[in-house]
C-alpha cells in the first residue's frame, strides 16, 4: 500500500513539475528563463517515458531534446544581440478564443481517456525495448530508416546553404 | 537474430526494390550531383548541374513508367504501395519538375545563388513528394511529409540576400512546425485508439469500434496537417507570402508538386484509413461516426470562397496568382470528398490540367522577368501585348484555362470535377464551386485586359529566345492541345483511378 502510495506521489509530483514549468515557458517575460524552464518540461516529459516502460525513447528524449535543441536554444540567445532584455509575450490578443480552444480541447481529450478503462488493464511486465527497436528498424522500418538519412542530407545541404556566409560568387 | 530470417528480409527487400526504381534512381542521383558540384570548377558549371539535374528527373520518369500498368502491390513490409494512382501522380511530379529544371538555369533571380544545392534540394522535394505519393503507414507519411516541408522551407528562403525571400521562409517554417506538431498528434491519438499505424488496418480496425468524442480532435488535428500541404483554409496563411518571397521557379513548382502529393496523401488517409469499399457501386464510403467528408466538404467551401474572394484585391501578380491557387485547391477537394471512381478520376485529369496551366501562368511571369524588371506588379503589365505578343498570348492562355474557359484545358478538369460533385451528391457544393469560376473570372480577365487594352505608348516587339520562353510557349501549346484532344489523358486517368481496395496483404503475410 505504501509504495502505490509513494508512487502516486511521485507521478504527481513529477506531473506538477512538467506542467509547472511548461507553464512558466510560455508565460515568462525573459527569454533565458524560459529557455531555463524548458529544461525541466523537457525532463519531466523524460520520466513520463520512464513511466511507460518506454527507457530507450526515455534517453532519445534527453539526448536530442537536452543535449541538443535546449542547448542550440541557449546557444542562440548568447549570439544573438538584445534578445536577452526583450519582453517576449506574445501579448493577450486571443486569450479568450485560445481558452475556450483550449479548454473544449482538453474536454473532448478527457472524455476519450476516460472511455477506456485503464485500471482494468494489467501493465505488461518490463522488457528492455532498445534491440527490439533496433531490430524493427533493420527489418520492418527499414525504409523509413533510410530515407531518414536522405532527408537529414537535404536539410544539412540547403542549411548551409542558407547558412554560410558568402566569400565569393 | 536467426539466419533466416535475416535472409527473409534480405529477399523482400530485394523484391521491394524492384518496384522501388524512380525514388532509388532519384537518390543515387542527388549523390551523384552532390558529389559532381564539388568537383566541377569551371563557367560551364551551371549548364553541367543543370543537364545532369534534368537527366536524373527525366531519368526516374522513365522508370516510372513501366509501372504504370503494374497491379497494385505493397512494398517494404506495407509501408509504401506502387499503383497505378500513385505512379500517375509520380509521373506528374517528375514533369513538373523536369519544367522547372528548365526554366531555372538562365533564371535571373538565381543566378547570384550556389546551382547545385538548388538542384539537390529540388530533386530532395521531387523524391520526398514521390515517396509522400505512395505511403500508407503513418511513418512513412509523416517522415515524407517532414521532408516535403523541410526541402520546401530551404527553396523558399533559398535567395538568402533577398529579405522577402527569408521572411516568407520564416512563416513558412513556424506554420509547417505548428501544422506538422498538430498532425503528429492526431496519429499518435490514432495509434492510441487503433493499436495500428498502417492505413488499411485502421479501416478493418475502426468498424468494430465505438467511435468516442476523441475522434472529433484527431480528425480537426489531422487535417491541420493535410490542409497545411495542400495550402486550403485555415492553413492557407503562408501560401502567398512562401509564393511571393520563393524564385520564381520554385514557387511555381511548390504550387503543383507537393500539392499533387498532398492530394494522394489525403486519399490514402481518407480512402484506405478511414473508409469501406464497397466494389460493387465503386465508392468509398466514410466510416459512420468519423463525417470526414462533410467535414472536408465545409473546407472546400471554404477554402475555394476565401481564395477568389482574397485574389480579387491582389496587385501582385505572384500573390494573386497564390490566391488562385487557394481557390484551385477548394475545387480539388470537392473530387477527394465524393469518394467515388469518377471523382477519382476527375481529381487525377485536374492535377494535370493545373499543372499545365498554373506552371504557365508562372513561367509567363518568370519569361518576363528574363526581359523586364517589372514583372511582379499587374498594373505594370499596360501594354504588354505590344511589347511580347506572344507572352501576352499565351498568358491570356494560362488564365483563360484557369478561369474554365473552353476549350482549354482547364475547361474540361473543371467539368469532370463539378460532374463528379453532383453525381456523388453534393451538388450545393458543384453550384458554389461554378459560381466562385465566375468570380475568378473577373480577376483573371483584369489582367488581361492590362495587357492587352491598356496601351500607354508606343513600343516594339520583342523576343528572346530564353529556356524560359520556350518553356512558355511548349505550355501554351499544351493547354490548348490538350484541351481539344483530352481524351488521352482521360483515358489514363480511368485506368489509375481505381485504388486497391484492399490492402493489408503484405501485412497479413507476416502474421501481424
Amino acid at each position: 500500500m505504501v509504495d502505490v502510495w509513494l508512487e502516486r506521489i511521485l507521478f504527481y509530483g513529477l506531473a506538477l513539475v512538467t506542467v509547472g514549468s511548461a507553464l512558466v515557458v510560455t508565460f515568462g517575460r525573459n527569454l533565458v528563463r524560459s529557455a531555463f524552464a524548458l529544461f525541466f518540461t523537457l525532463m519531466g516529459m523524460a520520466a513520463m517515458f520512464v513511466y511507460l516502460a518506454a527507457d530507450f525513447v526515455a534517453l532519445v528524449h534527453i539526448l536530442v531534446y537536452i543535449g541538443g535543441i535546449l542547448v542550440l536554444i541557449l546557444f542562440g540567445i548568447w549570439l544573438t544581440h538584445r534578445v536577452i532584455d526583450l519582453d517576449i509575450r506574445a501579448g493577450r490578443i486571443q486569450l479568450i478564443p485560445g481558452l475556450i480552444l483550449g479548454l473544449v480541447l482538453m474536454g473532448l481529450l478527457g472524455l476519450t481517456i476516460r472511455s477506456f478503462n485503464l485500471a482494468a488493464r494489467t501493465p505488461a511486465p518490463y522488457r528492455a525495448t532498445a534491440s527490439g527497436i533496433g531490430r524493427l528498424l533493420l527489418s520492418t522500418y527499414l525504409l523509413p530508416f533510410e530515407i531518414a538519412s536522405v532527408a537529414l542530407v537535404v536539410a544539412l545541404v540547403g542549411a548551409i546553404v542558407i547558412g554560410r556566409r558568402e566569400t565569393s560568387r | 537474430m536467426e539466419g533466416g530470417t535475416v535472409t527473409a528480409i534480405v529477399r523482400a527487400t530485394q523484391a521491394s526494390l524492384r518496384l522501388f526504381g524512380p525514388e532509388a534512381w532519384l537518390t543515387v542521383g542527388l549523390l551523384v550531383l552532390l558529389v559532381l558540384d564539388l568537383v566541377w570548377r569551371d563557367v560551364r558549371k551551371r549548364f553541367v548541374l543543370s543537364g545532369t539535374a534534368f537527366g536524373i528527373a527525366l531519368g526516374a520518369i522513365i522508370l516510372a513508367i513501366p509501372l504504370l500498368s503494374h497491379a497494385p502491390t505493397e512494398i517494404f513490409s506495407g509501408l509504401l504501395v506502387v499503383d497505378p494512382f500513385g505512379t500517375y501522380l509520380k509521373i506528374v511530379i517528375g514533369v513538373a519538375t523536369l519544367l522547372t529544371i528548365l526554366v531555372s538555369v538562365r533564371n535571373r533571380e538565381l543566378a547570384d545563388y550556389p546551382v547545385g544545392e538548388y538542384y539537390v534540394l529540388l530533386l530532395g522535394l521531387q523524391l520526398a513528394c514521390m515517396l509522400l505519393v505512395g505511403a500508407v503507414h503513418f511513418v512513412m507519411i509523416m517522415l515524407a511529409l517532414e521532408m516535403v516541408s523541410v526541402s520546401s522551407y530551404l527553396l523558399v528562403a533559398y535567395r538568402k540576400v533577398h529579405s522577402p525571400s527569408i521572411e516568407a521562409g520564416l512563416k513558412y517554417i513556424v506554420f509547417g512546425a505548428a501544422a506538422t506538431g498538430a498532425m503528429l498528434y492526431a496519429v499518435s491519438w490514432i495509434y492510441g485508439l487503433t493499436g495500428t499505424l498502417y492505413l488499411s488496418e485502421v479501416a478493418r480496425r475502426l468498424p468494430t469500434m465505438t467511435i468516442s468524442p476523441g475522434w472529433l480532435v484527431v480528425m480537426l488535428l489531422l487535417s491541420a496537417g493535410l490542409t497545411f500541404k495542400i495550402a486550403a483554409v485555415p492553413f492557407h496563411f503562408w501560401a502567398p507570402d512562401a509564393y511571393q518571397g520563393a524564385a520564381t521557379p520554385v514557387a511555381a513548382f511548390l504550387t503543383v508538386a507537393p500539392k499533387a502529393a498532398g492530394f494522394a496523401m489525403l486519399v490514402r488517409i481518407f480512402y484506405h484509413g478511414f473508409s469501406i469499399y464497397r466494389p460493387e457501386a465503386e465508392t468509398w464510403e466514410a466510416i459512420p461516426g468519423l463525417g470526414w467528408p462533410l467535414f472536408l466538404s465545409v473546407v472546400a467551401a471554404v477554402t475555394m470562397t476565401w481564395g477568389n474572394t482574397v485574389a480579387l484585391w491582389q496587385k501582385n501578380i505572384k500573390r494573386m496568382l497564390a490566391y488562385s491557387s487557394i481557390s484551385h485547391a477548394g475545387y480539388m477537394l470537392m473530387a477527394v470528398l465524393t469518394g467515388t471512381r469518377e471523382g477519382l478520376q476527375a481529381l487525377l485529369f485536374y492535377v494535370v490540367a493545373y499543372m499545365v496551366m498554373n506552371m504557365g501562368a508562372f513561367f509567363t511571369v518568370l519569361a518576363l522577368s528574363d526581359v523586364t524588371d517589372q514583372y511582379e506588379d499587374i498594373a505594370a503589365y499596360q501594354g504588354l501585348a505590344a511589347r511580347f505578343p506572344e507572352l501576352t498570348w499565351v498568358m491570356a492562355f494560362f488564365l483563360l484555362s484557369l478561369a474554365g474557359i473552353p476549350p482549354f484545358i482547364g475547361f474540361f478538369g473543371k467539368f469532370f470535377l463539378f460532374a463528379a460533385a453532383i453525381r456523388g451528391g453534393w451538388a450545393w457544393l458543384a453550384v458554389l464551386a461554378v459560381l466562385n469560376s465566375v468570380v475568378s473570372l473577373f480577376y483573371y480577365v483584369y489582367v488581361i485586359k492590362n495587357m492587352v487594352i491598356e496601351r500607354p505608348g508606343e513600343f516594339r516587339p520583342v523576343f528572346s529566345w530564353s529556356p524560359a520562353y520556350r518553356a512558355v510557349l511548349v505550355l501554351g501549346v499544351a493547354v490548348l492541345v490538350l484541351g481539344i484532344l483530352f481524351s488521352p489523358i482521360y483515358g489514363w486517368t480511368a485506368r489509375s483511378s481505381y485504388v486497391v481496395e484492399t490492402f493489408g496483404m503484405a501485412l497479413r503475410a507476416m502474421g501481424k
